[in-house]
């Protein structure tokens, strides 16, 4: 049991080394590549280094290199300073496979929390040299492998978890190749600063009483709408000079603008306080439902939090809006 | 084995369901029964049966038509294994040939056995070695070439493990391999050059029971003229300066001092033979003091053909300074170790001599007298007769016992009669036929007989001069036994008695004298020495065999002495800081070198196919003197050039759709449309 605890408390502390090195690593990536939207990997940031399996390869080198001297057989001397040879190169055209490549990445429609947002990364290459089995992936995605072969340019498709709402940033984009033989590893770590938009999680609520509600005494609600002809009031600075009511004016009785009815005011008002007592989030959640049901329905609708006001309207720029507003709501800055 | 089962018992269900691609695995069968077929042939039957029947599971694996072996079948096969080969080698399992049929079987099971990625790596890493075990027993240049494709086939593997599945085209991972293995060809050469070379670490016995071509160590009637059934190339010479003549050329290999009324065998107790190794100081080296040398020493190189025997082949007597050898009482040269790969010595011989001439201790000399029992009677009662012609006369009797060979109906011939239990009797005064052992042997038998010490030594004659390197290459057919004998004041004396009855075959060599027997060179069908008549041929294997030499000498034996050498030469004075600074400033220009050839800048955005086309089409239009105007398109091209050569619109539009056809509308990327504009515009010069 000893034993056990200090092997557990060894490894702990090696752990914490582990994460210690690496959070300085990962520091000093980033100061050694800065953000940017379109990177050209170049020798300042790639790095290189042989891997497990070309340990393993150094070591059957060592093998055959005891072989070679022990049967003193000058063709297996030439045989193990071939493959050292070809080990050293492999190095140069590990590193080779990356540079000059062109990366960017473009986000692709938002998402809401829960699902995975699609991030095409745009691979290209300005020159003929060809590029194979690239490995391309966030910190949160399956890999991709890629080849440039024929074509100047390639575009993948990663598929990042959204976890929560807000403006994400997908981490940095590791491009990693062992091309052509495995024995070393060429990477490189880019942030190619973009962020990709997460609605919050729709969660399922009672919305038929909102709809009946609503319908039922629709018509008292008076909104501008531009059906009918509903009254008049005086004239404000912006107001639509289509809706100035010439006739008055030419009377001389004052500038006037005609207000509109909707004959059906099917207008509805999305409130902070229709879910009393929960947490930001779960009415965030349930005022997203909502819109994704109203919109659906084909309704007017408007939202109302403490802070924001957006009149009703419907269509998708209106739903884009909405739901945008309440990916952000109150994240701070 | 057994590590790697548990391994992959334990691995997780998504690592078991690795799929190894399709043209790796191909790569991966054509690289392992490539580079296990040289060693077909050295192996037991069951051993390559073994192999077959894995490869052949792991082909059915492949193509589904049976399933991965389970533990039990491999735990089998392993066990299975790990018996038949101790059983196959018995006391010699560390020998080479056990190490390497242990290796091959343990490939060709794991071939079979293989699921994971590390696996199938594995499996290539050891092909790789299996091309180290093979120049263990051949470095020839054929092998070099071949076991260079070999690693060509390896590497491809190695890589195609590496490529996604679109770019896994044969062609194409061959020649990025080839380039690849071309572009280590510099760096291989600097590490050979100039990698310190370590001594071996220990010793390997290679073989156990391979029986090699050539002497051993006894001699019995038939056994030289065996050996002229083949060609196989025992030794090489360069001599410095000039050759001695021909007739002079008896490489000695051994002595045989014990005869039992048959057999001729080396009778000197280890102990007592190995009197004087090197330059240390030895007690018992009196004998060695002792020898006379005069006149100058010839001084050659040699590069000996593996024998698993301890002797070099010298001219007599020679002199070394070299600490791997020491000399026998008989003043034979003897390696310290057992000879089991290509040797190579330089030696000094001092062909005018004299041996022993101040006496030998009288155990030494009764040794050299020993007759066994008393068979062989008659030889005995005719060597009494001669003798007491020539009492006190040695020189005489021996000349006598020559003249006799000479006078008598002697007859030199590959194919004797077979003899019975008196050999010597019966070649003497009944069939009177033999090869040059059995001249040798009787000849001894009469020496010792007389009662003049006597003994037979075996090794070769002549030798085949190379007019286009000078070295002289001694075959298996050379093998010869004559004799020496002790004469008072004198001391050893070198005497054949097949230069008696054939002096031909000392002044002209074996391959004059006997190639019109049929067993000569019997076993040399179909190789290139069988056309020696015809002078062409004979002249391609002469310079065969001089490359061969000079990829021995250079090649091969490059090792810790030749770098020295060149150390040397290059820099002077050759100190520690010297060397490593030569060589890490050596290996970073030659890395430089390797690196530029590879980062070098590529074209940058080469004009695509169906532009380069174009672009000629119009080169070849503006010979014509149509040159195409800056920024005119295409189509304005061809209005205005037809305008005036309304013969060539046919061709010149069809050249001009299928341009615009591809670089506009199809991005270029179209093999079969670029071939139709290639051949349209092809159609149109040939027209024009």
């Amino acid at each position: 049991m000893q034993l056990n605890a200090g092997t557990a408390e060894a490894r702990g502390w090696r752990l914490q080394a582990l994460a210690a090195w690496r959070a300085h690593f990962d520091s000093w990536v980033v100061r050694r590549i800065p953000p940017a939207r379109n990177i050209v990997l170049g020798l300042n940031n790639i790095f290189i280094i042989p891997n497990r399996q070309g340990l393993g390869f150094l070591f059957v080198l060592g093998l055959m290199f005891i072989g070679a001297v022990n049967y003193e057989a000058s063709l297996a001397f030439a045989l193990v300073f071939l493959l050292l040879g070809m080990f050293v190169l492999s190095i140069f055209y590990t590193f080779r496979n990356l540079l000059g490549l062109h990366v960017t990445a473009v986000p692709g429609a938002p998402v809401f929390a829960g699902e995975k947002a699609e991030i095409t990364v745009i691979l290209n290459r300005h020159g003929s040299r060809s590029f194979e089995n690239v490995q391309v992936a966030f910190p949160d995605t399956r890999a991709q492998v890629i080849d440039l072969l024929e074509h100047n340019e390639v575009r993948v498709s990663l598929f990042a978890p959204a976890l929560r709402r807000g403006r994400l940033s997908p981490g940095r984009l590791l491009i990693d190749t062992t091309f052509p033989f495995g024995t070393c590893r060429a990477w490189s770590h880019v942030d190619l600063d973009f962020t990709f938009l997460v609605y919050p999680r729709p969660v399922e609520c009672d919305i038929d009483w909102l709809l009946a509600s609503q319908l039922q005494s629709g018509n008292t609600t008076i909104t501008r709408g531009n059906d009918d002809f509903h009254s008049l009031r005086e004239y404000q600075r912006g107001d639509s000079l289509k809706h100035v009511a010439w006739k008055v004016l030419a009377r001389g009785q004052g500038m006037y603008t005609k207000e509109y009815s909707s004959n059906v005011d099917s207008r509805i008002w999305l409130r902070w306080d229709m879910f009393p007592d929960i947490g930001t989030e779960e009415r965030l959640s349930r005022l997203c439902y909502c819109v994704l049901k109203l919109d659906t329905a084909g309704l007017d609708y408007g939202l109302e939090l403490p802070g924001v006001k957006m009149l009703p309207a419907k269509g998708g720029l209106h739903y884009a809006r909405v739901l945008e507003t309440l990916a952000l709501y109150r994240l701070g800055a | 084995m057994a590590k790697q089962k548990k391994a992959t018992g334990s691995a997780t269900a998504a690592l078991d369901h690795y799929q190894i691609p399709r043209m790796t695995f191909l790569w991966l069968l054509a690289a392992l029964v490539s580079v296990i077929l040289p060693h077909i042939g050295r192996m037991p039957l069951w051993l390559t049966l073994t192999c077959v029947l894995c490869i052949a599971g792991r082909m059915l694996i492949h193509q589904g038509r049976m399933s991965q072996p389970g533990t039990k079948t491999k735990f089998v096969l392993v066990a299975l294994m790990v018996l038949l080969v101790p059983m196959q080698f018995g006391r010699d399992i560390f020998s080479t040939d056990a190490t390497v049929g242990l290796l091959l079987v343990g490939i060709t099971l794991k071939l079979l056995e293989m699921r994971q990625k590390r696996d199938v790596l594995l499996v290539m890493y050891l092909c790789y070695f299996t091309v180290v075990a093979e120049f263990i027993y051949s470095q020839s240049i054929p092998i070099a070439v071949y076991m260079g494709f070999c690693v060509l086939l390896i590497t491809s593997a190695l890589m195609s493990l590496n490529q996604t599945h679109d770019a896994q085209r044969p062609l194409r991972t061959l020649k990025i391999s080839a380039v690849i293995l071309l572009q280590s060809v510099p760096l291989m050469l600097a590490f050979f050059l100039l990698f310190p070379r370590i001594s071996p670490l220990w010793s390997v016995p290679l073989q156990s029971n391979t029986a090699r071509t050539g002497l051993s160590d006894n001699m019995s009637p038939g056994d030289i003229g065996d050996l002229a059934r083949s060609a196989d190339v025992a030794f090489r010479v360069l001599f410095n300066g000039e050759a001695p003549p021909y007739p002079q050329l008896y490489w000695r290999a051994l002595t045989l001092d014990d005869f039992d009324g048959r057999e001729w065998s080396r009778g000197l107790m280890t102990n007592e033979a190995r009197q004087y190794m090197g330059a240390t100081p030895n007690e018992m080296r009196t004998w060695f003091e002792d020898i006379e040398y005069s006149g100058d020493p010839v001084e050659y190189n040699v590069i000996m053909e593996p024998t698993s025997r301890n002797w070099i082949y010298t001219l007599q007597v020679p002199r070394f300074a070299d600490d791997r050898m020491f000399m026998r009482r008989d003043f034979q040269l003897e390696s310290a170790r057992g000879i089991t790969q290509r040797y190579t010595y330089d030696a000094r011989s001092w062909l005018q001599h004299r041996l022993d001439a101040g006496g030998m201790n009288p155990d030494l000399r009764a040794r050299y007298l020993r007759l066994p029992g008393d068979a062989n009677a008659r030889a005995r009662q005719f060597a009494q007769d001669l003798r007491a012609q020539h009492v006190d006369d040695d020189q005489g009797y021996v000349n006598a016992v020559l003249a006799h060979f000479r006078n008598e109906e002697f007859f030199y011939t590959l194919t004797p009669a077979q003899l019975g239990a008196d050999p010597v009797d019966e070649f003497l005064f009944d069939s009177r036929e033999g090869f040059c052992e059995h001249f040798a042997s009787s000849f001894t038998f009469l020496m010792r007989a007389a009662r003049i010490p006597a003994r037979v030594v075996t090794g070769y004659q002549g030798g085949e001069f190379n007019p286009y390197d000078g070295t002289l290459t001694i075959r298996q057919y050379d093998a010869h036994a004559w004799s020496e004998v002790w004469l008072p004041g004198q001391g050893w004396t070198r005497v054949d008695p097949t230069a008696a009855v054939a002096p031909e075959r000392i002044e002209q060599g074996s391959d004059l004298t006997l190639q019109q027997e049929e067993s000569f060179m019997g076993d040399e069908v179909f190789t290139l020495m069988q056309f020696r008549d015809s002078r062409l041929l004979n002249d391609l294997r002469l310079r065969l065999e001089m490359m061969d030499y000079a990829w021995n000498r250079f090649v091969l034996n490059y090792d810790q002495d030749a770098q020295f050498r060149l150390f040397n030469s290059v820099l002077g004075e050759v100190t520690r800081t010297k060397i490593v600074l030569t060589v890490i400033g050596f290996m970073a220009l030659v890395t430089l070198f390797v690196g530029i050839t590879v980062f070098r800048k590529p074209a940058i955005n080469p004009r695509p196919p169906a532009t380069q086309q174009y672009l000629r089409f119009c080169d070849y239009l503006g010979k014509l003197g149509f040159a195409r105007k800056p920024g005119e398109t295409p189509l304005q091209y061809l209005e205005r050039v037809c305008a005036a050569n309304p013969q060539w619109r046919d061709e010149f539009k069809a050249v001009t759709d299928a341009y615009i056809d591809l670089a506009f509308v199809r991005n270029e990327t179209d093999p079969e449309k670029l071939k139709q504009l290639r051949r349209r515009v092809r159609n149109f010069r040939v027209m024009n």
